[in-house]
């Protein structure tokens, strides 16, 4: 029997230019490849050029990952620690205890 | 140097904030729970719009948007209407429930500056409101990013040179300034809401804290919510007392009374009429008003102790005919149980109905019944309120005022207002001969001489008629009224005036 990875779907708010930025966009990209085989729709919105987009969205703080898929719906908010870390969110599992102090292997 | 103030659209703020709040920087009104934070961040903003002709944003962080202008058109602000001109932008930053949130690391809240700075330029707001903070701090519970975050947003707003009013709670309404103290470092200047209950009444009060580099009144002031008007603050102890005294003389409605007080009573004078339970006072203040009218003048009626139409009754019963006058437009007769409001609201109904009416005299029966309602601190700034709204507009005022026993006894009421009231009138019940009679004598007439013999009252048919002085009794006042001897005249003789 195949698994099927779940597709993911997230839109990711950043301040754009910023390290802040390509570090919260990197993290989800490399989470992504190793738990969604690529099969994923990220996009990027600057919130400094689009503001009205964050305002629809109700979006206060940068970075927040604006997950739409896999449900359920959610949002993520801060600089993820790693990108396993970042997976185990978008994942809903909870992040095992040795992982988190353990060396960041995808 | 001074600093700019821009004004507060809130009646009453202005004037004990000199001017308004300082223009272009960041006031924070801090207040528990239900002490009309939000109504005072929509006024602030109405102002911008119907004072300052331009726009305003209000960020929420509590409340959703919808129920916030649900909320503030029941004032009859129009906010629905204003989001469509363009001129109120609404900033949604109540964290949706139905979403859930994980918070993994570190933020900052460059989204919403984005968005608040977004909001300014595009529709030229110059006041922003921050509604209210300590949502922020329950959403994310990492104080310490939050009030960093807080402070960036603070000089944010700060450099765009808008004015802006931030909300906060607080726990204790006599303890620290707000939750998570954020005041020191959003706000240069500060306002204290305050509801409290004291002695089974709540009492809305606002004080400002500080005032960075300028001045302000100081101590706590009154405030109601009105549904007409929004907030409004009463400004009691400032009121101008600027008023002129007057030396004109108008009567009492009573001829003999008005020899009494030496001719009359002062135009711009309020008179206190004090007695026991049927001694008359309804009918004194019956009395002025009729005489009032009887000389063209316009007469306004505050009932607090009894319904209209027993008032009318009343006055039909000592042969005014009130129903007349009112149909003549020269009385007003305006009826309320003093329970149904608080003293704040009172008093701002008393100075709607005289800006509209503009009465020459106006009559309030009873302040005991208003005083039940409320602490004495309360109703003694009640009184203020009402002498001072009287005399600025030179209107001659009677109130009265119960005394709690039946023979001589001073009241409560009559100690603590008798020094804002210029003239007292005292009725009494004297007990002679093993009869009751009613008695009348003027204790106290400022800037008159006045008669100070006590008088005998006869009510009938034709209202009050004061006869002869008593003789041969004295301790009426004492309530204990002894008879003396015929030397009492030979002894006057030697005091005469």
């Amino acid at each position: 029997m195949t698994r099927v990875a779940p597709r993911l779907r997230v839109n990711v708010y950043v301040v754009g230019g910023s390290d802040r930025a390509s570090r919260a966009v990197g993290l989800l990209r490399d989470a992504a490849n190793a738990h969604f085989q690529g099969e994923v729709e990220i996009t990027v919105i600057d919130v400094t050029i689009e503001p009205a987009l964050a305002d629809d969205a109700g979006v206060m703080t940068t970075p927040t990952y604006d997950v739409l898929a896999p449900l359920p719906r959610r949002r993520i908010i801060g600089m993820p620690r790693s990108a396993d870390a970042l997976a185990h969110e978008l994942l809903l599992i909870p992040m095992p205890r040795q992982a988190e102090t353990g060396p960041d292997t995808p | 140097m001074t600093i700019e103030k821009t004004t507060t659209g809130i009646v009453g703020l202005d004037q004990i904030s000199h001017g308004g709040l300082p223009k272009g920087r960041t006031t924070m009104v801090s207040g528990s729970a239900g002490s009309g934070k939000t109504v005072m961040a929509g006024q602030f903003l109405v102002a911008a719009i119907t004072d300052d002709d331009a726009a305003g944003v209000f960020v929420t962080f509590e409340e959703p948007p919808e129920d916030i202008a649900r909320n503030l058109s029941g004032f009859g602000w129009d906010v629905d209407g204003w989001i469509e001109q363009g001129v109120w932008t609404f900033i949604d930053a109540s964290m949706q429930t139905e979403v859930g949130t994980a918070i993994v690391g570190e933020y900052d809240f460059a989204a919403l500056m984005a968005r608040i700075e977004d909001a300014v330029r595009r529709t030229g707001a110059t006041r922003i409101v921050l509604d209210s903070i300590g949502a922020v701090f329950a959403e994310f519970d990492d104080t310490s990013s939050v009030r960093r975050e807080l402070h960036r947003l603070a000089k944010a707003i700060a450099r765009m040179g808008v004015t802006c009013m931030v909300t906060a709670e607080r726990d204790d309404e006599y303890g620290a300034i707000s939750r998570f103290g954020v005041e020191q470092f959003v706000a240069d200047d500060v306002l204290v809401l305050r509801h409290v209950l004291r002695q089974e009444e709540v009492r809305r009060t606002m004080q400002i804290l500080k005032f960075r580099g300028t001045t302000h009144r100081k101590g706590e002031f009154p405030f109601t919510i009105d549904p007409e008007q929004g907030m409004v603050v009463i400004p009691v102890t400032g009121q101008t007392r600027q008023e002129s005294s007057s030396t004109e003389r108008v009567s009492s409605g009573n001829p003999v009374l008005d020899e009494m007080c030496g001719g009359g009573v002062l135009r711009d004078s309020i008179i206190l009429v004090s007695g026991a339970t049927g001694t008359g006072k309804t009918l004194t203040a019956t009395t002025f008003l009729a005489g009032g009218v009887a000389q063209g003048e316009r007469a306004l009626l505050f009932g607090y102790e009894e319904s209209r139409e027993q008032m009318f009754r009343n006055a039909e019963g000592w042969g005014f005919d009130f129903l007349a006058a009112e149909e003549t437009g020269q009385l007003r007769v305006v009826c309320e149980y003093p329970e149904v409001r608080s003293l704040e609201d009172h008093l701002l109904i008393m100075q709607r109905e005289i800006d509209e009416f503009e009465p020459d005299r106006v009559a309030l029966d009873s302040l005991s019944a208003m005083e039940h309602i409320a602490s004495p601190r309360a109703f003694r700034q009640y009184m203020m309120g009402v002498t001072a709204i009287l005399k600025e507009r030179q209107i001659t005022g009677i109130m009265t005022a119960t005394t709690p026993t039946l023979l001589g006894g001073d009241s409560i009421t009559v100690s603590h207002i008798s020094t804002l009231t210029d003239s007292i009138i005292l009725l009494r019940y004297v007990e002679v001969y093993g009869e009751i009679k009613r008695g009348v004598t003027v204790l106290k007439m400022r800037g008159s001489a006045h008669d100070k013999e006590i008088r005998e009252v006869i009510i009938d048919g034709n209202g009050m008629n004061i006869g002869m002085p008593f003789r041969f009794v004295e301790g009426i006042l004492g309530g204990t009224p002894v008879r003396v001897g015929q030397d009492e005249d030979r002894l006057r003789g030697l005091f005469s005036e």
